[in-house]
């Protein structure tokens, strides 16, 4: 079952192929980068340009100006908002290379984040959030304002202070209680599934890796025949006749099938690699998931835990008659309402999870296929053209070939 | 021949990177092949999921691909290194075509050497002869020194001719050898192309069907572009 990818009539053609849009129609692209500021300061901006008939949105089509902090507000926002959900990672917030910014270094930014922004405008949940719609509708302005609003010193709201004594005030008694290690949900699917992501993610990075070095021995191996090529040029030039051609050919053909090394070595980064790497960094977003879900599950198994106690006193003071109770119960209904809420937070991440793991499975089977076929057809190309090549040589050194 | 030797040395060290470029990138390919094994023994393990199974099946596919792709590198690589020999060989040739042309200039100094004792034995020969004939009865001193010197030189003169012979046979020897060497460096040279050349082109060949097969096998995930 792999999900078909549609193409959008009039989509830009940089269309990521890893980002299927659904209905109702939303299509984002991310195109244009462009270097702007100086030294320290600089940064690459990016057209965002949205297609969409949703009502919730102003216009049928906008195009905005957005940076790479503005994604990553925006991943923030629905990493608050929608627990439970695999938010689509971002690539890296490299500040080393963006000294450098080499053309590929752009190029596989922009890529990643079209395919960020398209996962996001097509995910079931995702696609409502109002955060997205600013993103993608808010002038430039306007979206530094909602940016600084959201940031500041103070980043957490009131209510994640109070939980913060709250879990302070939990992590006392619980070492009074003698209780140091933290409540853990452990149903043995869950530990399956915990375990099983977290090897994943070791065995990914590692073929994440060897992709990458594998990228690098291309342009080795390229660089390589090139010299080799040259050496094997000038060699020949101290030949006799008919050697020497033959030298001078032999050269000629390594430094064409160096080219071809070359370009293979780009399309392996491209369409192998950076899928491996995206891979990786969508396993790292389910182990986030996964800490929302533990910290949601400790909430609601300690305000349970609460409530027992409290309901156990109440009972107690309501049959003593004390005039404690009606405090009591006004304190005892609003950490009922606490209890009930936490439940359902945590019980929202939990059937939020099941779905996304299915959807997470079928995609990334599909995309892994995608790329092991992306690689096998360039690696069966340029090995192909290699042999067609020395082969072309063979009747110039005088071999008579049988083929 | 000097150029020839430099060239030489150049190439040879190329040929030295390019074989171990050529076997670090088969290395790589077997490690890469190696990742996805693991990687598909953990889907197998632990598959909850349908497309797990499916993925598992696909990256089998890969993974072996990946280390058969590998062993064909390092066989190609195997055979370049024999190819590649051949520049070391010569290298170490080109060492004793050196010594000969050595020997050679050797052998022509002695020659010349001895030719020029012998004119100078000669000079001092003449000159003590023309002074023994102003004094009359002869001076028997010098006479019998003349005597001397002319023993020497035809002693001398006699190690002129042998090593004159010498040279010739060193000339002729190198000659003869230096046409060999040039008939064979050029068999040999033009084997090395073309072992080189057919040993890229078969094992390539090989490696391009190991994935074209994977390529057509996976080829229902190609993405549908407009």
């Amino acid at each position: 079952m792999i999900s078909s990818q549609q193409t959008l009539s009039g989509s830009p053609t940089s269309q990521s192929p890893r980002s299927p849009s659904g209905q109702p129609f939303l299509s984002v692209s991310v195109i244009d980068p462009v270097k702007l500021g100086n030294g320290v300061q600089a940064y690459i901006s990016y057209r965002v340009i949205t297609k969409t008939n949703m009502p919730e949105y102003q216009a049928q089509e906008k195009i905005v100006i957005r940076r790479y902090s503005d994604f990553d507000w925006l991943r923030d926002r629905l990493t608050e908002k929608f627990k439970g959900i695999f938010i689509p990672p971002l690539p890296e917030k490299s500040t080393v290379e963006k000294f450098r910014f080499s053309a590929e270094f752009i190029e596989l930014r922009r890529q990643a984040l079209d395919v960020f922004i398209n996962r996001v405008a097509s995910h079931p949940d995702l696609k409502q959030s109002e955060d997205l719609r600013t993103f993608l509708q808010e002038d430039e302005e306007a979206m530094e304002r909602v940016k600084f609003h959201e940031s500041g010193i103070f980043k957490k709201k009131p209510s994640e202070f109070m939980q913060i004594f709250k879990d302070v005030q939990s992590k006392v008694s619980d070492v009074v209680l003698g209780k140091e290690k933290p409540v853990e949900e452990s149903t043995p699917e869950y530990e399956k599934l915990k375990h099983y992501i977290f090897e994943l993610e070791n065995h990914l990075t590692e073929a994440q890796k060897q992709a990458f070095r594998l990228v690098k021995r291309h342009r080795e191996l390229g660089q390589s025949l090139c010299d080799f090529g040259k050496a094997i040029k000038l060699l020949g030039n101290c030949e006799v006749e008919s050697l020497g051609k033959a030298f001078s050919e032999l050269g000629t053909k390594s430094e064409m099938v160096s080219l071809k090394l070359q370009k293979e070595a780009h399309n392996l980064l491209v369409k192998f690699e950076e899928p491996l790497k995206d891979y990786v960094r969508t396993v790292q977003s389910i182990k986030v998931t996964m800490s929302d879900r533990a910290n949601a599950f400790r909430q609601h198994y300690e305000l349970a835990e609460t409530i027992r106690l409290k309901e156990i006193n109440l009972d107690k003071l309501t049959l003593m008659r004390s005039d404690k109770a009606g405090e009591a119960e006004i304190e005892y209904r609003e950490l009922k309402a606490e209890s009930e809420e936490a439940t359902r937070r945590y019980e929202t991440i939990v059937r939020r999870m099941d779905e996304e793991l299915v959807r997470f499975q079928d995609q990334k089977t599909a995309e892994l296929g995608l790329a092991f076929h992306e690689f096998a057809v360039g690696q069966a190309k340029l090995s192909k053209e290699i042999a067609d090549a020395w082969r072309s040589l063979l009747p110039k050194l005088g071999v008579v070939s049988p083929k | 021949m000097q150029e020839f030797a430099l060239q030489l040395n150049a190439t040879s060290e190329k040929a030295e990177v390019l074989v171990k470029a050529q076997q670090d990138t088969g290395e790589t390919m077997g490690e890469l092949g190696l990742a996805f094994i693991k990687l598909l023994k953990l889907e197998n393990d632990e598959a909850v999921y349908e497309s797990q199974k499916v993925g598992a099946s696909e990256a089998k596919s890969f993974a072996t691909a990946a280390v058969k792709a590998s062993r064909f590198f390092r066989e190609l690589n195997s055979q370049t290194i024999k190819h590649l020999e051949t520049l070391h060989e010569y290298i170490g040739l080109m060492l004793s075509i050196r010594n000969a042309f050595s020997e050679r200039s050797d052998a022509l100094l002695t020659v010349q050497t001895l030719l020029s004792d012998i004119s100078s034995l000669r000079a001092r020969a003449d000159k003590l002869e023309a002074a023994s004939a102003r004094i009359f009865g002869g001076d028997e001193s010098r006479v019998r020194k003349v005597e001397e010197i002319r023993k020497k030189i035809t002693v001398i003169e006699d190690a002129k001719e042998c090593a004159t012979r010498e040279y010739e046979k060193i000339k002729e020897n190198n000659k003869y050898e230096l046409d060999r060497f040039e008939k064979e460096r050029h068999d040999d040279f033009l084997g090395m192309l073309r072992g080189l050349a057919i040993n890229q082109a078969g094992y390539f060949e090989k490696i391009a069907d190991v994935w074209g097969t994977v390529a057509n096998d996976m080829s229902h995930y190609a993405k549908e572009t407009s």
